[in-house]
C-alpha cells in the first residue's frame, strides 16, 4: 500500500468510528426519550431504556474524541492545505463539522454537569435530545458531503437538491447577517442572565419575607436550569 | 564523324525520375502525416509534438490531424492517469478530463468534468456525452500507456475545445485502478499550445485563490462559522440560564 493511501486511511478509520459511535448515541438517546413515557411494557424495553442513557453517554464521548481524531487526520493527511482553503466543498464540510462537533460537545458537557438525574427535568430532557438532534442532523450532512468528495453520490442529495441546496456553492452568510445573528444570541444570553439574576433577588426577597411572616415555613423554590 | 548528343531522352529520363522522386517523396510525407495509431503503444515518432513532465515523469504526446486531436499518455505507474485543460478554477473547477485506465487487459478511460475545484463527474452523468471517439491501452509492471482521439471541439457543453494558443493543463496518476483515488504529490500543471507545440511549467495548481484581506470567501466563511458556533453555544447557555417558573411548595 503506497504510504499515501496509507495515511488516508487514518481518516477513513476515524471517520466510520465517529459515525458509528454518534449514531449509537443518538439512537440511545430515543430510546431514553420514549422511554419516558413508555414506561410500561416487556422486561426487556425497561432494559434497554435503563441501559440506553449509559450507552449514550459513552457513545456520545467516544464518537466525540472520534470525530476530533477525524478532524486532525482529515486536515493532515487529506488533502493539500491549498486544496482544503479553496474548494467551496471541503470548506463547506469543515463548517458543518464545527457545528456537530459543538452540538456533541455540549451534550457531553450538558450530561456531565447535570448528570443522569436530568432525565427527571423536562426543559433539560428535551435542551439534551435537541443537542443530541443537532448533532446527529449535522454529523449526517459531514458525511453527505464527504460523499460528494470521495467522488460518489449522497442518499441525501435528492433532498437538499429539492430544497434549493447546492452542496457544491460555499455556504457563507452575509456580514450585517453574521453581526446581527451574533448580537440576538448576546442579547439574549445577557437577558437570561439578567432575568435569572433579578428572579433570584426576587426569591431571595420573598424568602425573607416569608421568614419574617411565617418563621419555620419551606422557603419557595430557587430558579434552576 | 560527329557524334551527336540527344537530349531528348535524357530529358525524358530526368522528368521520369523527377516524377518517381515526388511520387515516392510524396508517398514518405504521406506516411510522416498519417495520424498516430491508436494502438496502446507510442512509438518514436508518431507523434507530432510530446511533453514531457520530468517531476511527476509523466508524457504527454499529441498529433492535430484534421478536426481531431491525439493523444498519447505514458505514466510510470500502473493505476489511473489523466489529462484536463482550461480550468476556469480554483484549481481544476471547470477543467475538461479524460481519465483512464487499464485493469487485466480492459481500457476504461471516461470523459469527466470537473464539477468543483477537487471533484469531476462523467460527463453522460452530468447530461453531456462521452466524446472519446477512439482508444486503446497497455499496462506493463511499471507503466501504463493510454492513446485516444477527440474532437478538438466536440461542442459539449462540459468539454472544453481545443483551440490556438496556451492551454492550462493538468497531468495527474495514481496507483489505484479507480476513477476517485486522490493522485497525491503526482500532478502537476502545464501551459500548453496544442497547435504550435510549446509547452511551459506553471506550478502545482492552475489558479490559486487568494485569501488575502477579506477579497477571497475566507474571512466571510470563517465569520459564517464563527457565527454557527456562537449560536449554538449561546442559545443552549440562554435556555440554562432562561430562570424557570417557580413554584412555591405549600405545606408545611
Amino acid at each position: 500500500m503506497p504510504a499515501e493511501t496509507g495515511r488516508i486511511a487514518w481518516h477513513v478509520i476515524t471517520a466510520e468510528l465517529h459515525t458509528g459511535m454518534l449514531t449509537l448515541a443518538f439512537a440511545s438517546l430515543v430510546i431514553r426519550l420514549v422511554g419516558v413515557w413508555a414506561t410500561s411494557g416487556t422486561p426487556v424495553w425497561r432494559g434497554l431504556v435503563r441501559l440506553a442513557e449509559p450507552t449514550a453517554v459513552l457513545a456520545a464521548i467516544g464518537g466525540l474524541l472520534a470525530l476530533i481524531a477525524s478532524i486532525v487526520t482529515g486536515l493532515l493527511y487529506t488533502w493539500p492545505v491549498e486544496v482544503l482553503l479553496t474548494s467551496s466543498v471541503v470548506l463547506n464540510k469543515i463548517a458543518i463539522t464545527a457545528f456537530a462537533t459543538t452540538f456533541w460537545m455540549l451534550f457531553v458537557v450538558v450530561r456531565l454537569i447535570y448528570g443522569g438525574r436530568l432525565w427527571d427535568r423536562p426543559r433539560l430532557r428535551w435542551l439534551s435530545f435537541a443537542l443530541g438532534a443537532g448533532g446527529f442532523v449535522s454529523l449526517m450532512l459531514v458525511g453527505s458531503t464527504g460523499g460528494h468528495l470521495a467522488g460518489k453520490r449522497s442518499m441525501l442529495d435528492g433532498v437538499l437538491h429539492y430544497l434549493g441546496v447546492n452542496t457544491h456553492l460555499l455556504f457563507t452568510l452575509s456580514r450585517s447577517a453574521v453581526y446581527l445573528a451574533l448580537s440576538a444570541v448576546a442579547l439574549l444570553a445577557v437577558g437570561a442572565a439578567v432575568r435569572r439574576a433579578v428572579w433570584s433577588r426576587n426569591l431571595e426577597h420573598s424568602r425573607e419575607a416569608a421568614a419574617q411572616v411565617a418563621p419555620g415555613s419551606s422557603p419557595p423554590q430557587t430558579p434552576s436550569g | 564523324m560527329t557524334r551527336t548528343f540527344r537530349l531528348v531522352p535524357h530529358v525524358s529520363v530526368w522528368v521520369l525520375l523527377a516524377v518517381l522522386v515526388l511520387v515516392a517523396g510524396g508517398w514518405v510525407g504521406a506516411a510522416a502525416a498519417a495520424p498516430p495509431a491508436i494502438d496502446g503503444r507510442i512509438t518514436e515518432g508518431e507523434y507530432a509534438s510530446h511533453y514531457q513532465a520530468r517531476r511527476i515523469g509523466m508524457e504527454v504526446h499529441w498529433t492535430i490531424e484534421g478536426d481531431s486531436i491525439y493523444f498519447g499518455l505514458k505514466v510510470p505507474a500502473t493505476g489511473w492517469l489523466a489529462i484536463g485543460w482550461d480550468p476556469s478554477g480554483p484549481i481544476m473547477e471547470g477543467e475538461d478530463i479524460l481519465i483512464g485506465y487499464i485493469r487485466g487487459k480492459e481500457l476504461f478511460l471516461q470523459d469527466y468534468f470537473a464539477n468543483s475545484s477537487v471533484t469531476h463527474a462523467n460527463d453522460v452523468s452530468l447530461g453531456g456525452r462521452d466524446d472519446v471517439l477512439e482508444a486503446s491501452g497497455s499496462e506493463d509492471r511499471q507503466s501504463t500507456t493510454i492513446e485516444f482521439r477527440r474532437r478538438l471541439d466536440t461542442g459539449d457543453r462540459f468539454d472544453r475545445p481545443i483551440t490556438p494558443g496556451p492551454h492550462t493543463v493538468q497531468l495527474a496518476y495514481a496507483p489505484s485502478d479507480d476513477f476517485v483515488t486522490y493522485h497525491g504529490e503526482k500532478r502537476t500543471v502545464v501551459k500548453i499550445d496544442f497547435f504550435a507545440g510549446g509547452a511551459q511549467e506553471a506550478g502545482l495548481f492552475a489558479r490559486p485563490r487568494s485569501l488575502d484581506g477579506g477579497r477571497g470567501p475566507l474571512v466571510p466563511w470563517l465569520l459564517t462559522v464563527a457565527a454557527g458556533v456562537v449560536t449554538i453555544v449561546g442559545l443552549t447557555a440562554a435556555y440554562l440560564l432562561w430562570p424557570r417558573r417557580a413554584r412555591v411548595r405549600h405545606g408545611g
